[in-house]
């Protein structure tokens, strides 16, 4: 490969030579390279494979807007998909791998597709591979899209190699406030900048590139400004921004979205190595949008050979990285903007070998090798290309230029509306968006260093408040690509328009638009989903007008009619690390922890999520399943005593003159007639009839109760309550506080219960007269206070001890040293399943009522209202078929069920298998010595003793339906 | 009892880790103070006049605002919601001066919530950039000066940052998860 790097110029540091590996090859540059320039001086010209047909690609620009050029930077679990080349500074010991070719880009089996585009045309996904093609047994039971085609499309068109282990990277973010936001530091961003910090604005300027000024750092002839060449006044503007008092002047930092009120999120690649990448927030009373223009491609046949660059690329090329790359070059614009690009083959003494002119237009290159060999020219005449006149130029290099389209992605973003203008040729923003954006500059139309300057001034003045200062003296060098038309040269018959690329990246053709609007996909919304077109990671930067070209031609409609489509953030792709910041490992949610946490680790205790709270599921003891530990535990509870951490139920304090009409509104049952010192169960109701939540609610006094939530459910429960009483019952004098941490709690039940409690509170009478079931004392115990609550949700005595949070861990080691042995969730859940109770989540998935509980008993038929009871009596919650709760015994008392397994009648009946309702809750019952189980079955009530089957992952299991109480079903045990 | 109750931190081994000093800034486990929600109508003006009879500080009316007398600060938590602070050995008589003040109102309440919150002090010149990390609020002198207070998203958690000096902050995070709120901050600040 030829070394294309010139001996002098360029915007690079020599003294810095770097290594780095493209692919299995090593290479050198220097700092101030990205991996594009670095490649290209080394004289790679193929860097990857199309998408869908496995064509060479080279480089087609040197920015943000590259196509083609998408790598694999690093392996394994450092690596990086979808990295622009051009965008990623070359540092030493970099690996960089092409994203298709095999067994290299330069030489890719899968070429063949290239020369075979016939089936990969528009909509080829909707209309091949769908059939069954292939008989299922043959693709392991599964149809040929999901067993073949599909495994097989995507190892050939993968855009990228996911990283195959924890990013072993650091990833931050940063919250910041200014008045200014300025995006982009060109010179109308710059300008913009400046003027608003005089001003007085505090302001945020960012900048994808690592230094300062936009286009001029890529100009072969620098304007003037204020006497200065223009990158060296880019260079001190920036400067001064950035030393104001709480300015932000962030380089390597692209901005990805742009959101309501403000809010910009850029995401920055830090130069000094603490993290490997950190997203800003930034929030600002105005945003000024100085995001320059993309350079777009002709479209001719052939135009994606790599060779063919845009004309600015070209001139970057020379000018900022000092690189040649090449030697012959034709030029192919539809401007006359291209004196830099001229300047530069000047000075890096590339000969023009033609000019395309106006009236020319390009009908075919040719190659070898992945190398441009030739160009053929030929005139246009009547609106198509004279082949008879056609002549064949010898070229190695191209540059084409179809004009200059504004970078209005954040604008779009914000629903911002575009309109085509017909003398700039392209597309500007026309309103829309939210407040307080502004767009400067190039992204606004002014093209030449003189009107974006001016424009950037008055837009940093409008943003900051103030007048317009004083416009410095420009000198631009070139003027604006005046009377630039649509990128589209006249194709030259249908079989070239397979071969004109609109969107490289997605390997959309003009011929698949076409084919689109034949087939009615007009819309360019439609056109965009059916063809692909600008919907890869480069949202298609360089394809848009074109695309909107072409679907105008092909409908006979005007390109402004047509339009652009819209556009959804990430600009750019965003490392999912950078995304996730430090909230990944032990940060990654919030972490709740109960007072006894720390001893029930030293329990051995394997913990489950329960929200976010950590719950001991089961204490194992060495060598002891969990089926035998819990059995252990359930056990202890049925024959002595247990305790089980309940600190993490949710706690609602309720006072006021009408809490207890408030209580009455929103549970079922009434609540006004509990008495000061005893305590309800409740079921609390959406407005739909379906259970949402339950709990224990204990009437402090008259005007104050206490309530139990779940202990999931605590937050959405108290925003539910807040909102009634807020937005409906204003006029209720009620007032709730979150108690949830004020009180940890420990359930001490079983029938050695009273005993354990009685050494913790030696002055409390516990006797069933004074402290019956539903009931609770405060009471002197050995910690300080307590509160101790007479309840049960295991069938045995129980009582629940609520000390301060503090003194949570001690109240545990009391009872635990006195004889209750620790049981987990898991038990918990098994002792509850032997009574029949529900849990919420369980037995209710937001479609079950107090009815198909066989609750009927809680919903009170005297109360005027309650939130659900106008739900509950819709006529399809009390028809017949609905799905209500049962038991079920296994008719093999060694089977325990899945939950989630389906009941049907009949196993042997064909398909489809009508499905009755599924199982809920399944356990192991020690105490029964049995697999027993909770369904939610279709007219369940009235199917005890009827066998049913219940089916899970190809096994049905026949049951025997019952009620779902197994255990003590009088219910004395808990009454002591 | 193995181990009395005033051994017990919410702070578990992570508070073992703290203080944490660096670039001069610190983050330490603070005093619990005494806390109080009190809650009453916003448009009695009787209430807030018996407020300041019995508390010795006018309630805030304003987001943000914090309001000081010699041994307690109360801040703004809703338009009809306060939290009332004092130092940990007035708890006693600060409840009884509440309970004084509830029973005059129909509409006003209290409630103990000393133990629902932990308590933190990070202290230093990039403490503000600490916090930065971790809140969308607005920690600029204009949005958020001293004497202070926001409730805020530290984080995934909600929690209390009441500025009490030019580079001093308070921070109150829920009790259970006082582990993660310092695993969390130690965090912030390694990368400060």
């Amino acid at each position: 490969m030829k070394n294309r790097r010139l001996s002098s110029g360029g915007r690079i540091d020599r003294s810095r030579p770097l290594s780095f590996k493209f692919g299995r090859r090593a290479y050198s540059g220097f700092a101030g390279d990205t991996v594009a320039s670095a490649l290209l001086a080394n004289g790679v010209d193929v860097i990857g494979r199309s998408f869908k047909r496995h064509r060479p690609r080279g480089l087609l620009s040197l920015g943000i807007e590259e196509p083609n050029a998408v790598l694999n930077i690093g392996r394994g679990r450092n690596g990086q998909p979808n990295r622009i080349a051009s965008e990623v500074p070359l540092t030493s010991g970099l690996e960089a791998w092409p994203t298709r070719g095999w067994p290299s880009p330069q030489f890719d089996l899968a070429a063949i597709l290239g020369t075979w585009p016939a089936p990969l045309a528009a909509g080829f996904y909707y209309k091949t591979f769908m059939g069954p093609g292939l008989p299922r047994a043959l693709l392991g039971g599964r149809d040929a899209w999901n067993g073949l085609w599909e495994p097989v499309l995507r190892r050939m068109a993968g855009q990228g190699t996911a990283p195959d282990g924890i990013d072993p990277d650091a990833y931050e973010h940063m919250n910041i406030y200014v008045d200014v936001t300025v995006v982009g530091a060109g010179l109308a961003g710059l300008a913009a900048a400046d003027t608003a910090a005089r001003g007085g604005a505090s302001v945020a300027i960012v900048e994808r590139d690592t230094i300062p000024g936009g286009r001029t750092l890529s100009a072969a002839r620098q304007p003037m400004i204020d006497g200065r060449p223009a990158d060296a006044w880019a260079s001190d503007t920036f400067a001064a921004v950035a030393s104001n008092p709480g300015a932000y002047a962030l380089l390597r930092t692209t901005a990805f979205g742009l959101y309501d009120q403000g809010y910009l999120a850029a995401v920055e690649v830090p130069a000094d190595g603490k993290t490997a990448g950190r997203i800003w927030h930034i929030r600002a009373r105005k945003i000024v949008l100085a995001t320059g223009a993309m350079e777009r491609p002709m479209v001719f046949p052939g135009n994606d050979r790599p060779g063919v660059m845009l004309a600015g690329a070209m001139e970057s090329a020379i000018t900022r990285y000092a690189v040649k790359p090449g030697d012959r070059a034709v030029i192919f614009a539809n401007h006359r903007g291209t004196d830099g690009l001229e300047a530069a083959f000047a000075d890096a003494d590339i000969h023009v070998a033609a000019r395309v002119a106006i009236d020319e237009t390009v009908t075919g290159v040719q190659a070898s090798r992945g190398r441009l060999l030739s160009v053929d020219i030929a005139p246009v005449r009547g609106g198509a290309p004279d082949m008879a006149q056609r002549r064949r130029v010898s070229a190695d290099i191209m540059a084409t230029s179809g004009g200059w389209t504004p970078a209005l992605q954040l604008h779009v973003m914000t629903s911002g509306r575009q309109r085509w203008d017909e003398t700039l040729g392209c597309f500007l923003a026309d309103g829309g968006g939210q407040d307080g954006i502004l767009i400067a500059g190039a992204a606004a139309g002014n093209f030449t260093a003189s009107s974006a300057l001016a424009d950037g001034n008055a837009r940093g003045a409008d943003a900051a408040g103030v007048e317009v200062g004083s416009i410095l003296p420009v000198q631009d060098f070139a003027g604006p690509p005046e009377g630039q038309g649509i990128p589209i040269a006249a194709m030259t018959n249908g079989n070239a328009r397979k071969r004109a690329f609109v969107d490289m990246q997605h390997d959309v053709t003009v011929a698949d638009l076409e084919l689109a609007a034949r087939e009615g996909f007009t819309a360019i919304e439609h056109a965009k989903r059916y063809t692909t077109a600008g919907m890869a990671t480069d949202q298609g930067r360089t394809a848009q007008v074109a695309t909107a070209a072409v679907v105008a031609a092909a409908t006979g409609r005007a390109i402004g009619d047509v339009g652009v489509s819209g556009l959804r953030p990430p600009v750019t792709p965003v490392p999912f690390g950078a995304l996730g910041g430090r909230r990944v490992g032990p940060l990654f949610d919030l972490v709740r922890k109960t007072p006894t946490h720390a001893r029930q680790e030293a329990l051995g205790a394997v913990f489950e999520d329960v929200g976010q709270w950590k719950r001991a599921r089961y204490y194992p003891r060495p060598s002891e399943s969990m089926q035998n530990a819990v059995a252990r535990e359930c056990a202890a509870v049925r024959t002595s005593a247990g305790a089980l951490d309940v600190s993490t139920l949710g706690k609602i304090d309720v006072q006021g003159p009408d809490a207890a009409e408030f209580m009455n509104r929103i549970y079922t049952n009434r609540m006004d007639t509990l008495k000061p010192g005893r305590c309800r169960y409740g079921l609390m109701l959406k407005d739909d009839g379906m259970v949402f939540d339950d709990g224990v609610v204990a009437r402090i006094t008259a005007d104050h109760y206490q309530l139990t939530t779940t202990s999931g459910n605590a937050a959405a429960v108290m925003d539910w309550l807040e909102d009634w009483l807020q937005t409906e019952w204003p006029h209720l004098r009620v007032r709730l506080t979150s108690v949830t941490e004020q009180w940890a709690g420990v359930a001490v039940a079983g029938l050695d219960a009273r005993r354990i409690v009685s050494q913790l509170a030696p002055e409390a009478d516990l006797s069933n007269e004074a402290l019956p079931h539903l009931a609770w004392i405060d009471a002197e115990v050995s910690t300080g206070q307590a509160r101790i609550y007479r309840v049960s949700f295991s069938g045995e005595m129980g009582f629940e001890i609520n000390v301060p949070w503090r003194q949570g861990q001690a109240l545990w080691d009391f009872v635990t040293a006195a004889g209750a042995v620790p049981y987990g969730t898991e038990a918990m859940h098994v002792l509850r399943a032997e009574k029949g109770f529900i849990v919420v989540g369980h037995e209710t998935d937001g479609t079950v009522t107090p009815h198909d509980l066989g609750m009927g008993w809680i919903v009170s038929a005297k109360k005027a209202d309650f939130i659900g009871k106008r739900g509950l009596a819709r006529p399809a919650l009390i028809a017949k078929g609905r799905k209500q709760l049962v038991g079920l015994e296994p008719e093999d008392a060694s089977v325990v069920l899945d939950e989630g397994a389906q009941i049907i009648a009949d196993p042997n009946a064909p398909p489809p298998t009508p499905m009755l309702g599924h199982v809920t809750s399944s356990y192991w019952s020690e105490a029964m010595g049995r697999g027993i189980a909770m369904a939610l079955v279709k007219d369940g009530a009235e199917r005890h003793g009827e066998r049913l089957w219940a089916w899970s992952l190809g096994q049905a299991h026949p049951v025997l339906v019952r009620d779902p109480v197994f255990y003590d079903v009088k219910g004395k045990r808990m009454h002591g | 009892m193995a181990e009395t109750a005033t051994d017990w931190s919410p702070f578990g081994d992570r508070g073992r880790d703290l203080p944490m000093t660096r670039e001069g800034t610190t983050i330490a486990i603070a005093e619990t103070p005494a806390a109080f929600v009190l809650q009453g109508n916003c448009r009695d003006d009787s209430y807030y006049r018996a407020a300041e009879d019995v508390l010795g500080l006018s309630l805030p009316k304003l987001v943000s605002e914090v309001a000081r007398s010699e041994t307690c600060r109360a801040f703004w938590l809703g338009p009809d919601m306060w939290l009332l602070l004092a130092p940990a050995a007035e708890a006693v008589e600060t409840s009884q001066k509440l309970a004084v003040l509830a029973a005059r109102f129909l509409h006003a309440s209290f409630v103990d919530t000393t133990e629902t919150r932990a308590w933190i002090r990070l202290e230093g010149p990039v403490a503000r950039q600490t916090l930065m990390k971790l809140t969308a609020r607005d920690l600029r002198d204009s949005a958020f000066p001293i004497d202070a207070c926001v409730g805020a998203l530290l984080g995934p958690m909600h929690a209390l940052i009441e500025r009490v000096g030019e580079d001093a902050y308070l921070i109150a995070g829920p009790t259970s998860s006082a582990e993660f709120l310092a695993t969390m901050m130690r965090d912030a600040l390694a990368y400060a």
